[in-house]
């Protein structure tokens, strides 16, 4: 059991968070500086404040999940990640030659090879048509429960997109998920990793203690260019997409996104499609 | 009547929030329910949507909110107890790592004295004492356990019906009552379907189908595999829930699947559909399809059943004007039933490249029913398969561990899994065999079956992976291409997760079909263009 890789904006060493919850993909832990820290065993589940173990996170989890009823933390330094149990060190998981994950300069390359409009054109048909092939989910932005409603309401509303920081359902908001996706394919489309939309980013910045702790964190990762790794596989699947048919990577991109979560992927989707079609200018698109 | 509830420093996981959600939408007098973090935007819309905003004071992004508009006070109690239950029961479950541990049925009994189902699961031998103990404490009973005896069931289903209550099993795999799933079990939406099925991935199947076509089940009865099939057993157990799925308001259609019935049971079990005035479908796997009824259509495979009873609980009345909406969409293709051109079409562009060796079928399948349906299917279109599931016994496997011509193993059976767990919980054995027949040179095509939901494997496509690409990779070797065809059972709120599922299955070239019959029919006609010398 190793640690294989740090996001690149998890805190810096040593610091101990409690657990939040223990999902069936991630452990998620509150830190102190507000924002969530994941615990997770793929690749595919990075994100920018998580912690990769390689291998044995099934058995890391299960150690997490049985000792619920203690006062349960983790502890990253220098040499390992502790699970710690009421104050005593029950499994350490050393951190030696990890990698530090960060999607940033592959995406910065998939911003430079895009070619055309034509090419981020066809990707948001791709998308839009497999969004319209699920059901609406009834407790995302989509469909037509309460949250959709008042979704369309912050749309019509000038302060739109950064009025939906920490709205919606989950534990991630669906509102950051929807940001996330649509920073994400603005950073694509206009000009790299952490560039697009310079005014928006400047208003959610103040606006992310309106958020959880795991919205705080996907939103931080976002504003830094640096999305989830399932945003990140998307935003490179529509690189070099011709239109012409050569769109199976785009595809299973968008599946993995629907996978996600309970409707995380897909308002993020929604997001990214919304960025898609109406993309950056040079200058502030506020 | 707007009421809200707060769990102040509360964190769960987004799918057990969106679960809890549709858990309280389901509820009876409920308008609508949120439960969501009482982030300051969330916190705006409740009181937007006239809920009092006096108890929403001072609540922040750390803290839970359950809100529910309901039709009255009562309904409106009832929900938010309901809600402090199932987010008090998730810690609890998380306290003690998912599991309340005590050491007998009196102990289970007095740890939650509300319960009124109890699920057995112990070795055969004392299964049917444990599940005595659970009827006479008025108890419906799930028997999870095989090898209980004959007579020990028709025993314990004579006092289950004196009681009038179901007892469901013995070797019963799976059920969703009152929208929990108990054992092998999907994450449906709750609507107003009732099933009744002899057949665990039968159930799973359907139950699956029916949420992906939109609508939801009302409750889901598990029977075990001789209720309606052995005329001692009699249907004792289809047949109260026939009548319990009648005098349900919630429920508008009722799907009844099995395994071919004994004659006098089928009798019995069409005569209680007639009574019960509800439209139904009823599907029987290999049995000769009788002509639909005023009120009762006999579908000809699983997916068909489950769209079928979609729409007569969805305003199709009968079975003609079901069918004749089914016919309204080809070629729009709502419910993603790709026909027989589309299905050639594919086919064919995977036998375009097989090697002249590869000739046979070979489907490898964790899910019983799942088997048999393509089992039936290939039989009857390929000229004779084996299987350690086949009914002619000119066909039976000599040596289940060895394929030899077309081949449709169910590995879930007894022969692979004594002493082991079953495939769907542990995927190794199907991953062994799936590398084992697919670098055959003679396979010309692997049919496989994906499983998700509760009880079964975290990621049972990423448990093939790697036999998938070892497969490819020797046909490849030899100058082939090694087609591998497959269908998810399973929902987007399964805790797998349907798309991720696909994704996974699809990246490594696997052509993932929307239903098992569709799946089947792809191989089938593969395993035809095989014979023929492939596609070219």
């Amino acid at each position: 059991m190793t640690v294989g890789a740090i996001g690149c904006l998890a805190p810096g060493a040593p610091w101990s968070a409690p657990l939040a919850w223990v999902a069936t993909k991630a452990l998620a832990l509150t830190h102190g500086d507000g924002a969530a820290v994941a615990i997770v065993g793929n690749i595919r589940d990075m994100d920018a404040r998580a912690i990769l173990i390689a291998d044995g996170f099934g058995d890391f989890r299960a150690a997490a999940k049985a000792s619920a009823d203690a006062v349960v933390s983790v502890r990253l330094d220098d040499v390992s990640a502790t699970l710690v149990v009421d104050g005593v060190d029950l499994l350490a998981v050393p951190t030696g030659g990890a990698l530090r994950w960060d999607p940033r300069p592959a995406l910065a390359a998939a911003a430079a090879a895009i070619a055309s409009a034509a090419e981020l054109t066809a990707a948001a048909d791709v998308i839009a048509a497999m969004l319209a092939e699920g059901p609406a989910d009834e407790v995302s932005v989509h469909g037509d429960g309460p949250f959709a409603v008042a979704f369309a309401r912050l749309r019509a509303d000038e302060a739109f997109p950064a009025n939906i920081v920490g709205f919606g359902p989950g534990s991630t908001p669906a509102g950051d998920d929807w940001l996330a996706g649509y920073l994400t394919a603005g950073d694509l489309a206009g000009g790299g990793p952490g560039t697009s939309w310079p005014g928006l980013r400047a208003a959610l910045a103040p606006r992310l203690g309106r958020t959880t702790p795991a919205g705080r964190a996907l939103l931080s990762g976002a504003l830094a260019g640096a999305p989830p790794a399932y945003l990140a596989d998307l935003a490179l699947a529509v690189t070099g997409l011709s239109g012409d048919g050569a769109d199976d990577g785009l595809r299973l991109a968008v599946r993995a996104a629907l996978g996600k979560g309970a409707s995380s992927g897909r308002d993020a989707l929604a997001g990214f499609l919304e960025a898609l079609r109406h993309r950056p200018k040079s200058s502030d698109a506020l | 009547m707007k009421r809200i509830t707060v769990k102040r420093g509360a964190y769960y996981d987004s799918v057990f929030l969106m679960l809890a959600t549709r858990g309280l939408k389901g509820l009876a007098g409920v308008r609508d329910a949120i439960v969501a973090m009482a982030t300051p935007m969330n916190v705006e819309l409740l009181c937007d949507m006239g809920f009092p905003s006096a108890e929403l004071d001072g609540l922040g992004p750390n803290d839970l909110v359950v809100a529910v508009d309901a039709q009255n006070d009562q309904a409106a109690e009832a929900a938010l107890k309901e809600a402090f239950d199932s987010l008090t029961k998730k810690r609890n479950a998380e306290v003690a790592g998912g599991v309340a541990k005590v050491g007998s049925f009196a102990a289970a009994l007095a740890h939650d004295p509300d319960a009124n189902v109890a699920v057995i699961s112990v070795p055969g031998a004392y299964a049917a004492r444990e599940a005595r103990k659970a009827l006479q404490a008025g108890l419906h009973t799930m028997v999870f356990s095989d090898n209980v005896s004959l007579d020990d069931e028709i025993a314990l289903k004579k006092l289950a019906v004196s009681k009038g209550l179901l007892m469901m099993g013995p070797d019963c795999g799976t059920a969703i009552i009152d929208g929990k799933p108990l054992c092998f079990a999907n994450v449906v939406r709750r609507g107003p379907i009732g099933v009744v099925a002899a057949s665990g991935t039968g159930l799973q199947e359907t139950t699956c189908l029916i949420d992906r076509y939109g609508s939801g089940v009302s409750q889901a009865i598990g029977t075990g595999g001789r209720d309606m099939k052995n005329a001692a057993v009699g249907g004792m157990t289809s047949l109260l829930a026939i009548e319990a799925l009648s005098a349900d308001p919630s429920t508008r259609a009722i799907l009844v699947v099995g395994k071919p019935p004994a004659p006098d049971v089928a009798a019995k079990v069409v005569a209680a559909l007639r009574a019960s005035g509800k439209p139904a479908v009823a599907h029987f796997l290999g049995a000769p399809i009788p002509a639909d009824e005023e009120t009762i259509a006999y579908a000809s495979d699983l997916e068909e059943a489950a769209l079928l009873v979609t729409l007569l609980a969805d305003g199709s009345n009968d079975p003609a004007s079901a069918r004749a909406r089914i016919r309204d969409d080809s070629g729009n293709n709502h419910y993603n039933r790709p026909g027989k051109a589309a299905i050639e079409t594919i086919a064919r562009a995977e036998a375009e490249r097989l090697g002249a060796s590869q000739r046979y079928l070979r489907g490898l399948y964790t899910g019983g029913t799942l088997c048999d349906e393509a089992l039936f299917l290939a039989h009857a279109a390929l000229g004779g398969v084996r299987s350690n599931n086949q009914t002619d016994p000119a066909w039976a496997m000599a040596d289940p561990q060895r394929s030899e011509g077309h081949v449709v193993i169910d590995l879930g059976d007894d022969f692979f899994t004594a002493g082991k767990p079953h495939p769907m919980i542990d995927p190794a054995a199907r991953a062994e065999r799936l590398e084992k027949d697919g670098s055959d040179p003679k396979t010309a095509v692997v049919l496989i079956d994906v499983v998700l939901g509760y009880g079964s494997h975290d990621d049972p496509a990423g448990a093939c992976v790697l036999a998938i690409r070892a497969a490819k990779a020797a046909a490849a070797a030899r100058g082939g291409y090694l087609p591998v065809i497959a269908s998810v059972t399973g929902t987007p709120a399964d805790p797998q997760g349907y798309a991720g599922q696909v994704a996974t299955l699809e990246a490594e070239g696997v052509v993932v079909m929307p239903s098992n019959y569709r799946a089947a029919l792809v191989a089938i006609e593969i395993a035809k263009l095989a014979a023929k010398g492939g596609a070219r």
